[in-house]
């Protein structure tokens, strides 16, 4: 079975958030939350100064806190490794977002449009209309699902997911940079693992020991 | 004189009471009310949420007696990645946790019953 991750060059990076758009957009992410996020900080003393683009989403970590945490059990890892929320089990208890040690997990307090006096087409969606994972409502968690959407509509058309625009999470194909690639982690073959390999991929905070997928390159 | 007596008296009664409270690093005792809250013995409230009064902040404000500014700071560093850093906190939390501190305890090597972190 195929385990899908994330590798992100910071090299490329250069801080445009496009791939935050995407997922906004693609995923019809609450106002004032983000699925997907670029922090960004400063080093050095001038005229010795670095500056740091870090585009944060969940990692969908192998061994992840957010489902141990969870009250509920509303949080689990399918079997593509992609960690998911379930919006009819979760109950807005927030032990997820207390344990994340990434802080990618967000809470809708209250439904709030983009404009005050009008709905965005997206808003104004059905909720019938839309995939499970984008029906969400006020007092739950939400996070990157990694557009498991496009990987399961992929996987049942038969196609491999990365292979072409529509089978690959909505922050990958849109990065100017090409500093976003998603593949399969257990394929030696794959672009994701070949960059791993040879640029030396790094995790963040593997002292919590959450085995993320998502990699990144410095 | 009498007025130096009183303040040093009440020093030494603040000291001593703040050494009462929390001990980071006491494992045994944190094992110990771990497994009596898991058996029932002791009652950390059955309303799972994070506000203040709810299980989370009973089993570590009331119980464990972790002071707010242990676990709270005023900011995270600049350069700590953690997705949420620039969202407020959504009511009046006395500010922000590194969740680095939390290993200590939720770890499998840990004392606490709810194993986290590898």
């Amino acid at each position: 079975m195929a385990r899908y991750g994330l590798v992100i060059d910071l090299k490329k990076c250069f801080g445009c958030r496009s791939c935050v758009a995407a997922c906004k957009i693609e995923n019809m992410v609450q106002k004032g939350n983000y699925w997907n996020f670029v922090i960004e900080y400063e080093e050095g003393t001038y005229p010795n100064v670095k500056r740091f683009f870090i585009p944060m989403n969940c990692m969908h970590c192998d061994n992840p806190p957010c489902m141990k945490a969870c009250p509920e059990k509303a949080i689990k890892k399918n079997e593509y490794g992609i960690v998911l929320i379930d919006y009819d089990k979760c109950r807005g208890k927030r032990y997820c977002i207390a344990a994340c040690p990434y802080g990618v997990i967000h809470y809708i307090n209250k439904k709030e449009n983009y404009f005050p006096d009008y709905e965005t087409p997206y808003e104004t969606l059905k909720e019938n209309l839309r995939h499970p994972l984008h029906r969400k409502k006020p007092g739950i968690a939400e996070k990157c699902t990694l557009c498991w959407h496009r990987i399961e509509k992929a996987i049942k058309e038969g196609k491999k997911p990365g292979s072409d625009y529509d089978s690959t999470p909505a922050c990958v194909p849109v990065c100017p940079a090409g500093a976003r690639y998603f593949g399969d982690l257990d394929d030696p073959e794959s672009e994701v693992v070949k960059l791993i390999k040879k640029r030396n991929g790094k995790r963040l905070k593997e002292e919590f020991g959450t085995n993320p997928k998502v990699y990144y390159l410095f | 004189m009498k007025k130096v007596l009183f303040f040093l008296f009440i020093g030494l009664i603040l000291i001593s009471g703040s050494k009462e409270k929390f001990k980071p690093f006491n494992k045994k005792e944190i094992e110990k009310i771990a497994r009596e809250i898991k058996e029932g013995k002791i009652d950390a409230g059955e309303e799972r949420g994070m506000e203040p009064g709810e299980r989370w902040h009973n089993i570590h404000f009331q119980i464990l007696k972790i002071e707010c500014s242990y676990c709270h700071k005023e900011k995270y560093p600049e350069n700590y990645l953690y997705q949420r850093k620039y969202k407020l906190p959504e009511r009046d939390a006395p500010g922000v946790v590194m969740r680095e501190l939390c290993i200590d305890c939720h770890s499998e090597k840990g004392p606490a019953i709810t194993k986290l972190y590898k």
